[in-house]
């Protein structure tokens, strides 16, 4: 399960969510964004706040990935709470972002499995998640309960 | 029950001053998107899934249907230059799928 995590805040539309990482950097306020691409399918956007603008390309190096990761997962689980009949796309800008997110989907894919679907993405082609397989983007679902 | 301070309670909040300009931000761009780079490759692949079902629904339709049947459902808060660029890789999606189906219905026949 998720370890740790910050305290998140959140939007009252539950679609922007934002905390504050706190490590090596100083603290640096992240955002978390959920924005429709169309019909059920909203994207995940996640990046940095610096004085009135915002960056998903940076590299903050605070040194607490796991916890940032962690809360990123938990805002997740807050916006399926509000509207689980959506899909969140995950779109890793980069090589280093792509690398990563592979990693927290292998490590933690026992946990995810029970409550959500995966789909992942090799180049346009979706694919029921295999840990195994190395993937370029990814669909995350909510599983319907019996 | 949410789990967490929503805007409106941290901005009653004394002690937490500091929140307050990041959430003024994102009030104030509330019809922003505020990620574009990586909202435009989701909505790219997003439009990809859409148009390969359509191209096996209906491979001879036309360009304006195309465009009209896949904006359908999409952000209606698309900024102009997202409309354009989008709009443009609807049209060249489309054709590439135009492209190889030849070799499909070839594949299908000899299926």
């Amino acid at each position: 399960m998720i370890n740790e995590h910050y305290r998140f805040l959140g939007s009252k539309g539950h679609t922007r969510y934002f905390f504050e990482s706190v490590g090596k950097q100083g603290k640096v306020m992240k955002i978390v964004e959920f924005s429709l691409d169309k019909n059920n399918r909203w994207n995940l956007g996640f990046g940095d706040w610096h004085i009135g603008r915002v960056d998903d390309t940076i590299i903050t190096n605070n040194y607490d990935v796991a916890k940032v990761i962690g809360t990123v997962a938990k805002v997740t689980y807050a916006f399926f709470e509000q509207f689980p009949e959506r899909i969140v796309t995950i779109n890793p800008v980069d090589e280093k972002r792509k690398r990563l997110y592979n990693i927290v989907f292998q490590r933690h894919y026992t946990e995810i499995e029970p409550n959500f679907e995966l789909i992942g993405y090799i180049g346009k082609v979706p694919e029921t998640y295999s840990a195994e397989k190395y993937y370029d983007m990814f669909d995350l679902k909510l599983r319907s309960k019996p | 029950m949410k789990n967490y301070m929503t805007f409106e309670e941290a901005l009653q909040d004394p002690s937490l001053t500091h929140y307050h300009e990041v959430i003024h931000f994102l009030e104030e761009n509330e019809d922003k998107i505020l990620f574009p780079k990586k909202y435009m490759m989701s909505l790219k692949q997003t439009v990809d899934l859409s148009l390969r079902e359509l191209f096996q629904e209906a491979p001879d339709m036309p360009h304006l249907k195309v465009l009209t049947t896949t904006f359908d459902g999409m952000n209606d808060k698309l900024p102009p230059e997202m409309i354009l660029e989008i709009t443009a890789y609807i049209l060249k999606e489309w054709d590439n799928l135009s492209v190889t189906a030849p070799k499909i219905k070839g594949e299908r026949q000899h299926a």
